[in-house]
């Protein structure tokens, strides 16, 4: 029994390292991935508040910025249906930057209106908040917490 | 699917068959830690040849651990991978048992 389970020990050793091993290499992509989509939805993000900025002159219709919005959020999802890694920064998303950035977006259209240097204050205040989440991921966060 | 044998009290025999194999196991602790992960990515950090891991993944997605979807980026084919619900709870339950197999770890 004693040398059974002494096999049996090193090779559950042996097993437990080498799933351990490939976790880390997922995770390590994982957080990789992660830091570029955060970037990625913070450059679009505040690139869209530019255009804004840069067209508000002539654009006043609220719907039609809703549709814009929309229509950013649809090819920025497909664009990441396409990456070759999906490890999403759920918990840091849902809970800290979606939140945080909805209240700079949502600061910058309120005042925006009368005093159009918002637009620019809010884009990178916008995306300094998505960089802040990809330097988080990227120093070793927690990917799904 | 069976565990490696069916009676005991032994961890050992909770062990699943399936995934004890080294690279299906790699394979599936690699896609447990994220979403989805594309062939080519998932064939270089686990360092197996095409065949190999096709092989391997048309067995893990009979055995309902494994869901691949395919798909075009461009015109170039991709194929996704992405660890079922099933999948995970097997490979925590392999897992458990060869962290009960291996005991506390020694200094």
């Amino acid at each position: 029994v004693a040398s059974n389970e002494t096999v049996d020990e090193a090779q559950a050793r042996a097993a437990l390292a080498s799933a351990e091993r490939a976790g880390g290499a997922a995770r390590q992509a994982g957080r990789r991935w992660a830091r570029r989509y955060l970037l990625a939805f913070g450059a679009a993000a505040s690139l869209a508040m530019i255009a804004v900025w840069a067209i508000h002159p002539w654009v006043s219709n609220p719907a039609l910025w809703f549709g814009f919005f929309v229509v950013l959020i649809l090819l920025v999802s497909a664009w990441l249906r396409r990456q070759p890694l999906q490890a999403k920064p759920r918990r840091l998303v849902a809970w800290v930057l979606i939140p945080a950035w909805g209240v700079v977006f949502g600061l910058t259209m309120a005042v925006a209106p009368e005093f159009p240097v918002a637009y620019p204050i809010g884009a990178v205040v916008g995306f300094a908040v998505w960089a802040a989440g990809a330097w988080w991921v990227g120093r070793g966060g927690r990917v799904d917490g | 699917v069976a565990a490696l044998t069916a009676e005991g009290t032994h961890p050992r025999h909770r062990l699943d068959s399936l995934i004890h194999a080294p690279v299906r196991l790699s394979i599936m602790a690699f896609l447990a830690e994220v979403d989805r992960a594309e062939f080519g990515l998932v064939r270089e950090s686990v360092e197996l040849t095409a065949p190999t891991l096709s092989k391997q993944i048309g067995t893990l997605e009979e055995a309902g651990y494994v869901q691949v979807d395919k798909g075009y980026v461009g015109k170039r084919p991709r194929t996704w991978l992405t660890l079922t619900p099933a999948g995970r709870a097997a490979l925590a339950a392999h897992l458990n048992a060869l962290r009960a197999i291996a005991g506390p770890q020694r200094g």
